[in-house]
């Protein structure tokens, strides 16, 4: 009886494989995030310019020169919502932020494309954002705390934060091209 | 009489001698394996994933080759070129990498390249203003770019045709439109073997090569077989060295 039940589990051990959990993956499409950030009625975009006004700070918060000259976003009222995109080691992370007011409303994982440090799309991980905001100096009023094993995943997810609550605090001022 | 039968003795003058020959044969690896370690622990700091290998010889026994086929648009006095997954505006880097080019276009002040999936605003001195998705509103399925009558930007897509205005605010459907589209230039040839070149260039960082010096994966499987062979060394050399010091403080 004893030996059937040993059977019996090595069976199903062999059987039941663990699912494959998601790694890297779309997992939501930016146009949908905006779209449910606003309820379905997205504003029209506009346009802020990377001027040497803001080149200068936005460096200091990436750690690098930003790579475009202006970035889109969606404004209505206090709700703005930016869609970033920064590299964890190699591959782009691409996020949806939405800031009300002067804090983060909401920050979501649209699309990852590393082969590690998925674990930052995790609701455990985002929700630690929430209400943050950026001080004098351009850093988080909060303290957001590490993954191990994802720690360049975790650090382009908080550059990306600070960058959204920075360029929305300006944006209110920035509407002509360079 | 009891004879006692004596336990077999190490001779630790033998264990010595293999201690020191195994020492000489490994130290070369460790050498190795302590540079490439020490300059890995250090490859954001020396850039050493940015930087790239241009040896000839090297890139060779990597493989890397360019891909044979270029497709080029000239537009504003600037040629736009895709080699592989490399985009390049004259000689220089696009940075990124990107599926197919479809073409290229002048609009007022800007270059607008179309890739698949992408919309490209470029400066007219090549530098890179915006990057457009489609969260942007860029349709799926772009099969070309050209310009109308009326100096509007046309996308024909797999499924219609869209109209946008120079910053791509908005976006109209139609099911037909007339535009001027862009078509694909042979490049000139002292351009085509600049590319060949900075292509080739580009392909293999530093920070690859330490990692497969490291790993023993630079001479492929029998590398691996050597690193792995130089591990069970280093672990006899470790037992050893410990059992001689042990012996030596008796």
């Amino acid at each position: 009886m004893k030996k059937t039940r040993y059977i019996v589990c090595c069976l199903l051990c062999a059987v039941m494989q663990p699912a494959p959990v998601a790694a890297k993956g779309e997992y939501q499409q930016p146009q949908d995030f905006i779209k449910e950030s606003f309820s379905g009625q997205v504003p029209e975009p506009q346009l802020f310019w990377i001027t040497k006004q803001y080149k200068r700070s936005i460096t200091e918060i990436l750690g690098h020169r930003p790579s475009s000259l202006r970035l889109r976003y969606w404004r209505r009222q206090q709700k703005s919502v930016w869609v970033l995109s920064e590299i964890g080691k190699e591959k782009d992370i691409t996020v949806g932020i939405v800031i009300n007011g002067d804090q983060i409303e909401k920050i979501k994982i649209l699309v990852f494309r590393e082969s590690r440090g998925w674990e930052v799309r995790y609701p455990f991980f985002t929700e630690q954002f929430s209400r943050a905001k950026i001080k004098s100096n351009n850093q988080l009023d909060k303290t957001i705390d590490n993954i191990t094993g994802a720690t360049l995943s975790v650090r382009a997810v908080k550059k990306l934060a600070r960058l959204a609550l920075y360029l929305s605090k300006h944006s209110r001022n920035n509407h002509d091209a360079p | 009489m009891t004879r006692h039968k004596r336990k077999p003795r190490i001779k630790w003058s033998s264990v010595y001698q293999w201690h020191r020959m195994i020492g000489l044969t490994a130290a070369l690896f460790v050498i190795m394996l302590s540079i490439s370690g020490w300059l890995l622990n250090r490859t954001d700091n020396m850039e050493l994933d940015k930087t790239f290998i241009q040896t000839s010889w090297l890139l060779d026994w990597y493989g890397i080759k360019p891909p044979s086929a270029i497709i080029s648009y000239q537009v504003g006095g600037h040629w736009i070129s895709q080699l592989g997954d490399r985009l390049y505006i004259d000689q220089d880097n696009i940075e990124g990498h990107y599926r197919q080019l479809i073409g290229a276009i002048q609009i007022d002040q800007y270059l607008v390249v179309a890739v698949t999936g992408q919309l490209l605003v470029l400066s007219r001195t090549g530098e890179l203003i915006e990057k457009l998705e489609g969260s942007h509103g860029v349709p799926a399925g772009m099969r070309k770019i050209g310009i109308d009558q009326l100096d509007r930007i046309i996308i024909r897509s797999s499924h219609g045709f869209y109209i946008t205005d120079q910053e791509f605010l908005s976006w109209d459907e139609r099911q037909k439109a007339d535009a001027v589209w862009s078509v694909p230039q042979l490049p000139p040839p002292d351009l085509y073997d600049s590319l060949v070149e900075r292509y080739r260039g580009a392909g293999l960082s530093i920070e690859r090569v330490l990692l497969d010096i490291h790993s023993g994966n630079i001479l492929g499987s029998w590398g691996k077989v050597l690193v792995d062979t130089m591990a069970v060394l280093f672990l006899l050399l470790a037992i050893s060295g410990v059992w001689l010091w042990a012996k030596r403080k008796r």
